[in-house]
């Protein structure tokens, strides 16, 4: 009799820790998650997707090895042989470029660089000038920390002032995509809007940080609402379990998702993360915790992989 | 002269609307009150963004050159900078009135643009 063959686990594999709220621990379970998934003996980058407030690196300190800018294009308009025909007014989805005064104006602050207007002009009066809207800064943590698997980090950086947070998260995923580890991990921005959708499009498995009030119960609906339209498989981590009174357990039983892990609320946790040093090091349970969550998020992937 | 005047409905009894952007509707009137036409605002009023522009688009488009109404955003106020209509205050006022106090130089100049999204 043959033993059934576990169901291959994807080649590269891509977590991304999300929530609907701010402040519920995405960071805190971002980097920990990271280190038990070197620690385990894989390759990993952890990328930093809360380009509005990065600190990923704060925790991990890695050798800062490279920088690179972030920029979006951004029409330019040669009014000298502009006809006003407003082909390009009406092509614009976002309401960016505009006729008035006898002139076409762009709105930076509106426009998403797509290039539409470039296209839809035929006198070709239009031409397209390179925007930077942030960095992305990657480096590798000390192996000391991470084993010799190795971890590195990925920090997307909007710059002050900027709206573009989208564009500095896919190039920050972009860069993890040429660093090739065999697992991504992506620390997501709260919400559940443009910029949030930019950090976990196409991973494979989505984790949910949440806490038990009212907010956090609100904002989890939403976030599952965004991980079923994305159809990603989902678990949810528990944070400050014990307080608040919103009954997460119930609401991911009814909705068929797991609770992959419960972090208790404690203080030594509260000031272990406000030092910038590591749960998973630092509290005794730290390792216990985030090992056993690294190995709930492959049996979800595994699980969603023989469905 | 044509005014344009961001107002709560499409008459001259109708109060100002203090929204630019935003506008219930507009109304675009010859400085003597005499002639009018009322344009509503919805697709502005319910666009995600850039609602102050759309709307100065809009009023540039009638060929105006004033604005009354309560505030300006800061890309309605550069938009309409832009096409140099310049704006005024008719807040709290009925449409007919605030026609009547522009002409007679009795509103004051919005020359500095309110906070965004004020309202």
């Amino acid at each position: 009799m043959s033993t059934p063959l576990a169901p291959p686990r994807p080649a590269r594999l891509t977590v991304a820790v999300a929530s609907g709220k701010g402040g519920t621990g995405k960071t805190l379970v971002a980097t920990s998650l990271a280190l038990a998934a070197s620690r385990g003996g894989t390759p990993a980058a952890l990328i930093d997707c809360d380009a509005d407030a990065p600190n990923d690196a704060l925790f991990l300190a890695p050798a800062s090895s490279d920088t690179a800018p972030v920029e979006v294009m951004l029409p330019v308009i040669d009014a000298s042989s502009c006809v006003l025909c407003g082909a390009c007014r009406d092509v614009c989805a976002y309401g960016a470029v505009r006729i008035l005064g006898g002139q076409v104006m762009v709105f930076p602050e509106l426009c998403h660089g797509c290039g539409a207007c470039v296209g839809a002009c035929t006198p070709h009066s239009i031409a397209e000038q390179s925007r930077r809207v942030g960095d992305v800064e990657w480096g590798r943590v000390s192996p000391d920390l991470t084993g010799p698997a190795g971890l590195d980090v990925v920090t997307g950086r909007l710059d002050i002032g900027e709206v573009k947070t989208p564009a500095v998260i896919r190039a920050a995923r972009a860069r993890g995509t040429v660093l090739a580890r065999a697992v991504t991990i992506l620390d997501a921005p709260p919400g559940v809007s443009c910029a949030a959708v930019a950090a976990i499009r196409d991973a494979d498995v989505l984790v949910l940080v949440t806490e038990p009030t009212p907010f956090g119960l609100h904002d989890l609906e939403l976030a599952v609402g965004l991980g079923r339209e994305m159809g990603l498989p989902m678990g949810v981590v528990l944070n400050r379990d014990g307080t608040g009174g919103a009954d997460i357990a119930a609401y991911c039983a009814r909705e068929g998702i797991p609770v992959i892990a419960r972090i208790p609320f404690d203080r030594r946790i509260a000031e272990i993360y406000a030092e910038g040093r590591l749960v998973i090091d630092d509290h005794p349970e730290g390792a216990a915790w985030f090992g056993e969550l690294w190995s709930s998020v492959l049996a979800l992937v595994a699980e969603d992989g023989a469905r | 002269m044509k005014v344009a005047v961001s107002s709560l409905g499409p008459t001259l009894d109708d109060r100002v609307d203090e929204h630019f952007g935003r506008a219930m509707w507009f109304v675009i009137a010859g400085t003597d009150g005499a002639d009018f036409e009322a344009i509503d605002n919805a697709e502005n009023r319910n666009a995600l963004q850039g609602a102050g522009i759309a709307s100065a688009e809009l009023v540039s488009e009638q060929g105006v050159a004033a604005v009354i109404t309560g505030h300006l955003g800061p890309k309605a106020f550069s938009a309409l900078g832009a096409a140099g209509i310049p704006g005024y205050d008719g807040a709290g006022m009925t449409v007919r009135a605030a026609l009547a106090a522009f002409t007679a130089g009795d509103l004051g100049a919005l020359d500095e643009a309110g906070e965004a999204h004020s309202g």
